[in-house]
């Protein structure tokens, strides 16, 4: 039975799959994600991996895409406005509204490294399907990736081969239309050859402050000793609302780093799923979120180690004030036949305001006995002796508290080796720390 | 594989120590469920109608209700109107005035149980209000306990005797609402235990039932309402065995503690119903919903449980503390063995400024258990200065087994901290190695690493119950590890 926001979807996807047909390649796996969408409907807050998230917006939220074409020459100026300053050594592709912006991109690369952009990718595409199939499982819940899938206009398809050197993208993502206008939804499919290397940086941000509706789906196929550092930047407008999933699968020694720092948006759900399917596959993750005001920064990671010897690191730095909302669900799954897994997973929470909330979920779920997992998580203010530690040396209250709170994402913020975007990264926090005038007070 | 393990696995065909089944003639609804049945039960307890009210909304409630399965726990659909509703011993019907009236059969069966009834009660200093299916057959030591003012009396005497406090009471913790399994009691508990301590008061001596499930295809579903008024004391045992047989049978119980200012209220249980066999066939559903709070300024709640038995447990005792300054503690022990499944945990609500919780949780899995730690710790906005620690860990033995942690940390108030720390791992082949060879031979090396990692929790036990404990412990792991 359909409830009334999966018949309005359906809806507004019936309108516009005509024009999608004639941009994009795939129709057959859109419509077969529009009728597994039908079937399961979209999470509610009774979901128990989504009671943290802010889901409301749904209600109202227009679905259909708000650009189906790159934006004209001229008409980007207030994207381009938008940009970050370029970081050296990477390729830059931009996409506006999920649509490839060749005008403020580079040229595809020519090296180890292939971007294309989904659309101009042609009817060849078409022949099997590029990511792998949806899964619907419980625990993986792939369902904002099905709505992208279903009404994504455009999207960076990679593919990276072995090289002496690791290869380094930049992909951006630009909200500009507001929510009423339509939604945006931005699309990566990665795929690493054997001994394949990237660093690669997504970055999801707004062009002159629009409240927007995003959801992304980004996909990586990592193969036999690839190595990915992905860095994952979320510094949308504090009206947009953002819904994320992405799903990694890692063969046989592949290694996966992800960075995710995540400061905007009113609110932002990130769902990530990675399968450690080979043989001494290593995933580390680290994550740090901002919630300020009223915004809602809910993020689940589940990770499964289906092969021996495979390695988890996860570690979660979140800091909540003033009325904000910040959780962190992570979920580490050991089957029966990884044995020699280990994984280690550290969760805390900083809570600063008045009426902030942090929720966090470390969870475990093992079936088999030669493991090694362990995990802590906390809820908390600062520790008052490192404060009156501070305070005796002769620091002002404000700075001290600001210190400390830079030392508690340290755990996550250290973990960027990319020295520009770091810098990057850290302005954008200390300035959300320094006007967040909720970020000093209220800590006792 | 060593000698030693191969030895064991011959130890783990063992049956069930505490399964017979002592044949007495018991009067049984026959199966189903309806307000007609809801009625007899009242009826039939000579209940005031307040109760019999409470029953029915709760058995119109509890229709609207879905089985819940949200818990990492599998199971046979239910056919709840297959199950008889109410069985009590014949014996009652004349209602014996004395121990010497008390069916010798059934005195017999607590004797097999080692219940300490009658001389045996007054050398191990407890006084045991014995529940054998659904009624409350023999109460010892009511005068020691008169005197100090204490009642504790089975449910369905006190609600004839202390309707007030009850009324007062009962629902209050747990609502009739709260959830399925709970609601379905509310409709149709059998019986259980009623304590009442007055203000001041410290309850001379431990408090003890022991539960047994007897008649074929009867679910009990006991009520327990423990109140300690302000400066009370008072230390509860339950302790619990069943008779071994291939029907699984459903226990939906509900036990609600109220604890005024400055009251405490000590709360220990040895779970060890019936499993089922090696298989997995047969065993109990133990569906138990457990709350206490602490309602007064001080106040503090403890529970400990040893939970060894049943093939499914479904149960988190928990605490609300309410009052400022009010303290809630959880110690636990669950094993899983063969083709048990526990989803256990327990839930700390802080509301109250400065209050404590502190949750310890040992989880072991053997066989092809499957053994979920599931816990909420929750600090209201209201909740300054509150602290929690939790501390779960859990010890895999063998391959096919499970071991889960499912922890829930939500924190509203920012004086507030939340510490939760979790391992998993297996039995170190290096201390296993250390013991053997020391000579100890492998079963006892087994059981000498698992009381260790049990410790902090068997610490918390009444020591009668502590050597229990061990012992069931000892039985239910015979031959895990291999």
């Amino acid at each position: 039975m359909a409830s009334p926001l999966t018949a309005r979807i359906a809806e507004q996807h019936a309108s516009v799959a005509r024009t999608l047909a004639a941009r994009l390649p795939g129709a057959a796996r859109r419509r077969l994600a529009m009728e597994t969408l039908a079937r399961t409907g979209l999470p509610g807050s009774r979901d128990e991996n989504w009671k943290y998230a802010n889901l409301r917006p749904l209600e109202r939220a227009s679905f259909t895409p708000a650009a189906l074409t790159p934006p004209a020459a001229g008409a980007d100026a207030a994207v381009a406005a938008a940009l970050p300053p370029r970081l050296a050594d990477f390729m830059r592709y931009v996409f506006v509204d999920g649509v490839f912006a060749p005008l403020l991109s580079d040229a595809p690369g020519t090296g180890a490294a292939r971007v294309t952009s989904l659309a101009a990718r042609g009817d060849a595409a078409d022949a099997g399907p590029a990511v792998p199939a949806p899964r619907h499982e419980p625990g993986a819940d792939q369902r904002f990736a099905l709505l992208n899938e279903a009404f994504a206009t455009d999207g960076a398809a990679i593919e990276v081969t072995a090289a002496p050197e690791a290869a380094r993208l930049e992909l951006l993502f630009v909200a500009s239309a507001e929510a009423q206008l339509g939604a945006s939804y931005p699309r990566v499919e990665l795929k690493l050859g054997p001994a394949g290397r990237l660093v690669l940086v997504e970055r999801h941000l707004s062009a002159a402050g629009a409240a927007s509706f995003v959801t992304s789906a980004v996909s990586a196929e990592l193969a036999r000793g690839a190595a990915l550092d992905h860095y994952r930047v979320q510094e949308l407008s504090s009206r947009a609302i953002a819904f994320d999933t992405l799903a990694a699968t890692l063969a046989q020694e592949a290694s996966y780093r992800l960075h995710a720092v995540g400061s905007g948006a009113a609110a932002c759900r990130s769902t990530l799923g990675v399968r450690l399917a080979g043989e001494h596959a290593r995933v580390a993750l680290a994550v740090a979120a901002l919630g300020d005001r009223t915004q809602v920064q809910d993020a689940y990671a589940l990770i499964e180690h289906l092969a021996p010897h495979t390695r988890t690191a996860q570690t979660f730095r979140g800091i909540s004030a003033a009325r904000a909302r910040v959780a962190f669900n992570g979920k580490i799954v050991v089957a029966r036949d990884a044995h020699g897994s280990d994984s280690r997973q550290s969760l805390r929470g900083l809570l600063a305001g008045p009426e902030a909330e942090i929720d966090v979920r470390p969870q475990l779920e093992i079936y088999t006995d030669d493991v090694r997992c362990s995990h802590g998580a906390t809820a908390g203010k600062l520790d008052d002796n490192m404060l009156f530690y501070l305070l005796s040396r002769g620091l002002e209250r404000d700075s001290a508290l600001r210190a400390l709170k830079w030392a508690f994402l340290e755990d996550v913020i250290a973990t960027i080796e990319v020295p520009e975007l770091r810098r990057q990264v850290e302005e954008r926090l200390a300035g959300a720390m320094q006007d967040g005038a909720a970020l000093r007070e209220e800590l006792i | 594989m060593s000698e030693g393990a191969k030895q064991l696995e011959s130890l783990i065909g063992r049956g069930y120590a505490q399964g017979f089944v002592t044949e007495i003639d018991s009067d049984t609804v026959a199966p189903g469920l309806d307000e007609d049945v809801v009625r007899l039960i009242s009826r039939k307890k000579r209940e005031p109608a307040f109760l019999t009210e409470w029953r029915l909304k709760a058995l119109r409630h509890w229709l609207t209700m879905k089985e819940p399965h949200w818990a990492h726990v599998r199971f046979p659909p239910i056919d709840y109107q297959a199950i008889s509703y109410y069985s009590a011993p014949r014996s009652r019907k004349d209602g014996p005035k004395s121990l010497a009236e008390v069916d010798p059969k059934l005195l017999e069966t607590y004797e097999k149980l080692g219940v300490p009834l009658h001389e045996r009660a007054r050398l191990a200093g407890v006084a045991v209000d014995a529940v054998f299916d659904s009624v409350s057959v023999a109460t010892t030591f009511k005068e020691r306990l008169a005197a100090a003012g204490v009642v504790f009396l089975p449910f369905s005497e006190a609600v004839r005797t202390h309707p007030e406090l009850i009324e007062q009471y009962l629902g209050s913790v747990v609502p009739y609402t709260d959830n399925f399994f709970a609601t379905l009691n509310s409709a149709v508990f059998s019986d259980g235990s009623f304590v009442y301590v007055p203000q001041g008061v410290r309850c001379p001596m431990e408090l003890s039932t022991y539960f047994r499930i007897n008649a074929l295809n009867t679910g009990q579903f006991e009520r327990t309402l423990i109140i300690a008024d302000a400066g009370s004391h008072v230390s509860y045992l339950e302790g619990c065995s069943a008779p071994q047989r291939d029907e699984n049978q459903l226990h939906a119980a509900v036990v609600e503690l109220i604890a005024l200012d400055d009251a405490h209220i000590k709360y220990s249980t040895v779970q060890n119903w019936y499993p089922g066999d090696a298989q997995g066939v047969g065993g109990i559903y133990n569906f138990v919903t457990k709350r206490g709070e602490c309602r007064g300024r001080n106040a503090h709640i403890s529970w400990t449980q040893v939970e060894t038995g049943s093939a499914i447990t479904w149960k988190y005792p928990s605490c609300v503390l309410r009052g400022a300054g009010s303290r809630g503690e959880f110690y636990s022990v669950a094993t899983v063995n063969n083709h048990q499944q526990a989803d256990t945990g327990t839930k700390m609500i802080h509301i109250g400024r400065d209050t404590r919780s502190t949750i310890i949780s040992k989880g072991i899995s053997a066989g092809h258990g499957q053994n979920t730690y599931r816990g909420l710790v929750k600090m209201l906005p209201s909740a300054h200065g509150a602290r929690n620690f939790t501390q779960c860990d859990s010890l895999l033995m063998g391959g096919q087994c499970g071991a889960h942690t499912f922890p829930y940390v939500e924190a509203k108030n920012p004086t507030a901290t939340v510490e939760h720390e979790a391992s998993t791992s297996k039995i170190s082949d290096d201390q296993l190695f250390y013991c053997l060879a020391r000579g100890i031979c492998a079963e006892d090396a087994v059981n000498l690493i698992v009381s260790g990692f049990c410790k902090s929790v068997f610490k918390e036990l009444p020591m009668e119950f502590a050597v229990e404990a061990q012992k069931l412990l000892a039985v239910s792991l015979e031959g895990a590890v291999g």
